[in-house]
C-alpha cells in the first residue's frame, strides 16, 4: 500500500546572499512495511526534505509540491490537524538524540507526555505503556531506567529512547535522519538491528536518511540518491548498486573503500558540490561529470522512467527516449 | 630501531569527587606498547572513549603520562629539557578531525604557513614566500589560495591546508586523528589519497587514529585494536582484516555495513555497550560484552601475546602457536 507519495517538492530558503534552492522538484514514494533510504552528501537537501513533509521549515518556504499521506494532503491541512500526524502517524528520529531530549526531565517523563498527548490516555495506563516500550527498544531495567535523564544515559540508549517514543503512538511512517551517524559501529548496528525488528512488528514505512552507503545497502527496499537538492536516482537497493546508472551514483560507489579487498588508489569524484545560491544552468553535476556533453550545460535532465522500477535524471539516459 | 616506540604508557586523569575529593580515576589508557617504524603507517582502531586520542597527545607529549615512555628516534620524550622538546617536536606534527576548529579563522593561508616557516628557521627568511607556494601545492591547492581565509574553502580544502601546515616543517611523524570522518564520502578519498601520496614522497610516519575500518584498510600497514584503554589486538592490516584473532575485533569487522545489499547479514551482533572507564576493572576488559567468556576472563587480565609471527592478541581463548611473549608483555 502506497503510505506516503512526494510530487514535486520544492523547498527555498531566502537569505541575504540569495536564494538557497535546497530542495528542488524532489518525488518518491513510500510503501507499507518498506524502507526508502534518501543516501546524498552533506548540504543535498536530505533534512529538508524530510522536514518539509513534517511541514517544520520555519525560516523558509516550501514554494511547490504535494505530500499526500495516505490520501490526505500534508501541506494544506491545518495547523491544528498536521499537529495529530506530526510526532503521531508520522514520527522523526534525529542524529543527535541528546538535542532531541529535554535535559531538565526524566526519560520517562518525556515518552509519557508524548503518549498522554497523542494518545489521550490517563496518566497511569501511558505510564505501564512507557515502560512496555522501553522493554520493547532493548532498555535494560526499564523501571529504574524511566527516571534516568538523557544526560546518565550513552549515545545508544537515548537513541533507544528515542525511538522508543517514536514508536508510542504507532506511527505509519518513521523518518530516521542519520540515526546511527553518532554512534560507534557495534552500537550502531544494534540500533539498525532494532529498526529491522520494529518495522517488522508493527509494518511501519520508514525513510532512512544516511550518507553511509553500507547502512543503506543493510536496511533500505528502495533507494533515492540526492546531489544538490534534487533526485538524481531511484531505484531497488539491489539494481542501484549493482547497476548504478547516473554518473554521481556511479561515482559515490566507486568512492567507498572496499572494506573486503584493498585497493592502492581510491577513485573520487574531483571537484566539490556547487554553491545551492548560485547553481549552474544545466546539470547540476556538469562540472564533476566525467561523461558531460553540450547538452548537460544548456539544459535541465528530467527524472525518467528507465524500467524495472528505476528512475535517473541524466542527459545519457534521456537520449534513448 | 623504530621511529616511534611506545612502552607500557599509562595515562589516568582524576575524577573530581561530587564534594571534595578525589574519587578515582578514570584509566584512559592503560598499559599500552606499540611501535611504528619511518615511513609506516601505523592504525588505531576502536570504539568512542577507548583512548586512542590520548594515545595520540601522549605522543606528541601534549600529556604527560601517569606512568610509561615514549621514546621518538631513541629519546626519550618526557625526560626531555624544554628546549630539546621544542626541536624534536618539529619532527611530529599533528592533524585533528575538524579542520576549521584547528585553523585561526582570522589569518590568511599564505600567513599562516609563513608563520611556521619563519618561526622555526625552516628557510631563509627571503624563500620563505617560495616555500608557502610549494607547499600549497604539494598538498593540490593553488598558489592563490595563500591569501585567503579559512572560512573561504571548503571542508575537503580545508583539510588539504590543515595538512600544509603539519608538513610544512618537514617532519616525520604525523598524528592524524579521524582526518577524515568529518568528510564527505567522494571528498575522504581524495585526503586519503593525498596522505598516501605524500607518505611516499617525504617519508612520513603516520600515526593514524580512526573508527572507521575501511578506512584503516586503505591507509594502514598495521593496525592495533583499542578497547578501554588496551590493546586487544596488533597485526598486519591484511592480516588482521582476513583473520581477526580476538572477539572483540570479529565483532567489530562484522559490524560494518557493507555497501553490498547481496551481503546483507544476520549474524550475532555483539550486546551491550562499552563500560566506563572507572574503577576496578577486573578481568579481561572486554568480558563484560565478549559472546565467549569463561569463568578465568573475569578473573585475570590476558596479556598481549604474540599468537603468530606479528599477530597480537590478548585473549585467554588464544593459544599460541609460537609461545614467546610480547616485549615487556601486559602482565602486572
Amino acid at each position: 500500500m502506497k503510505v506516503l507519495e512526494v510530487r514535486g517538492l520544492t523547498t527555498r530558503f531566502y537569505t541575504l546572499e540569495g536564494v538557497v534552492k535546497a530542495v528542488e522538484n524532489v518525488s518518491f514514494e513510500m510503501w507499507g512495511g518498506k524502507t526508502l533510504g534518501l543516501v546524498g552528501e552533506s548540504g543535498c537537501g536530505k533534512t529538508v526534505t524530510a522536514l518539509s513533509i513534517m511541514r517544520l521549515i520555519p525560516q523558509g518556504e516550501i514554494v511547490s509540491g504535494n505530500v499526500r499521506y495516505k490520501g490526505r494532503e500534508l501541506l494544506k491541512l491545518p495547523e491544528g490537524e498536521m499537529r495529530r500526524i506530526r510526532g503521531g502517524e508520522i514520527a522523526m528520529i534525529f542524529q543527535e538524540p541528546l538535542l532531541s531530549l529535554n535535559p531538565v526531565f526524566t526519560i520517562g517523563n518525556q515518552i509519557v507526555e508524548a503518549i498522554v498527548v497523542h494518545k489521550r490516555t490517563s496518566r497511569m495506563e501511558a505510564e505501564s505503556f512507557m515502560i512496555k516500550l522501553l522493554e520493547l527498544v532493548g532498555i535494560p531495567s526499564p523501571r529504574e531506567m524511566a527516571g534516568c535523564y538523557p544526560h546518565q544515559l550513552s549515545g545508544g540508549m537515548r537513541q533507544r529512547v528515542m525511538i522508543a517514543m517514536a514508536i508510542s503512538t504507532q506511527p505509519s511512517v518513521l523518518i530516521a535522519d542519520e540515526p546511527t551517524t553518532a554512534l560507534d559501529v557495534t552500537i550502531a548496528s544494534q540500533i539498525l538491528e532494532l529498526m529491522r525488528e520494529l518495522q517488522s512488528k508493527f509494518k511501519m514505512s520508514i525513510l532512512l536518511i544516511t550518507h553511509d552507503l553500507g547502512v543503506i545497502a543493510e536496511m533500505a527496499d528502495a533507494v533515492a540518491v540526492m546531489y544538490a537538492g534534487e533526485i538524481v536516482e531511484c531505484a531497488e537497493v539491489g539494481h542501484l548498486f549493482k547497476k548504478p546508472l547516473h554518473p554521481y551514483t556511479k561515482g559515490l560507489l566507486e568512492c567507498l573503500p572496499d572494506p573486503v579487498r584493498r585497493e592502492t588508489y581510491l577513485k573520487t569524484i574531483p571537484g566539490h558540490v556547487p554553491d545551492l545560491r548560485n547553481l549552474p544552468s544545466g546539470c547540476n553535476f556538469q562540472d564533476r561529470c566525467p561523461y558531460a556533453i553540450q547538452v548537460c550545460k544548456e539544459a535541465k535532465p528530467h527524472l525518467v522512467d528507465v524500467g524495472s522500477g528505476t528512475f535517473v535524471s541524466c542527459h545519457l539516459y534521456q537520449e534513448e527516449l | 630501531m623504530s621511529l616511534l616506540s611506545v612502552n607500557q604508557l599509562k595515562k589516568y586523569f582524576p575524577l573530581r569527587g561530587r564534594f571534595l575529593g578525589s574519587s578515582g580515576y578514570i584509566r584512559a589508557v592503560d598499559g599500552v606498547s606499540f611501535k611504528v617504524n619511518s615511513g609506516e603507517t601505523f592504525a588505531l582502531v576502536g570504539e568512542s572513549g577507548s583512548g586512542k586520542t590520548t594515545v595520540g597527545f601522549l605522543v606528541l607529549g601534549l600529556l604527560r603520562p601517569t606512568e610509561g615512555e615514549v621514546y621518538f628516534k631513541g629519546e626519550d620524550l618526557f625526560n626531555l629539557r624544554v628546549e630539546e622538546m621544542r626541536r624534536i617536536r618539529r619532527s611530529m606534527q599533528m592533524v585533528f578531525q575538524d579542520p576549521y576548529g584547528s585553523l585561526n579563522p582570522r589569518q590568511t593561508v599564505g600567513g599562516m604557513l609563513k608563520e611556521v616557516l619563519s618561526f622555526h628557521h625552516v628557510v631563509e627568511p627571503d624563500l620563505v614566500e617560495g616555500r608557502a607556494e610549494e607547499i600549497l601545492r604539494l598538498v593540490g591547492l593553488k598558489p592563490v589560495c595563500k591569501s585567503r581565509y579559512p572560512h573561504e574553502f571548503s571542508g575537503g580544502e580545508r583539510q588539504r591546508i590543515a595538512i600544509a601546515r603539519a608538513i610544512s616543517l618537514e617532519p616525520e611523524l604525523i598524528v592524524a586523528d579521524e582526518p577524515v570522518s568529518a568528510l564527505d564520502v567522494s571528498i575522504r578519498g581524495q585526503i586519503l589519497n593525498l596522505l598516501r601520496e605524500l607518505q611516499e614522497k617525504l617519508n612520513l610516519a603516520y600515526l593514524f587514529i580512526a573508527h572507521d575500518l575501511a578506512v584503516v584498510r586503505f591507509i594502514s600497514q598495521r593496525v592495533g585494536v583499542m578497547y578501554l584503554g588496551k590493546l586487544l589486538e596488533v597485526a598486519d592490516t591484511e592480516k588482521l582484516f582476513k583473520k581477526p584473532l580476538h572477539p572483540y575485533t570479529k565483532a567489530l569487522l562484522s559490524a560494518i555495513p557493507i555497501p553490498d545489499p547481496g551481503r546483507r547479514k544476520k549474524e550475532d551482533l555483539l550486546s551491550g555497550e562499552m563500560p566506563d572507564a572507572l574503577g576496578k576493572l577486573s578481568g579481561c576488559r572486554f568480558s563484560s560484552r565478549c559472546p565467549y567468556v569463561r569463568e578465568k576472563c573475569r578473573r585475570e587480565e590476558p596479556p598481549l601475546v604474540e599468537v603468530e609471527e606479528d599477530h597480537f592478541a590478548a585473549c585467554h581463548l588464544i593459544k599460541p602457536q609460537a609461545v614467546d611473549s610480547y616485549s615487556d608483555s601486559d602482565s602486572r
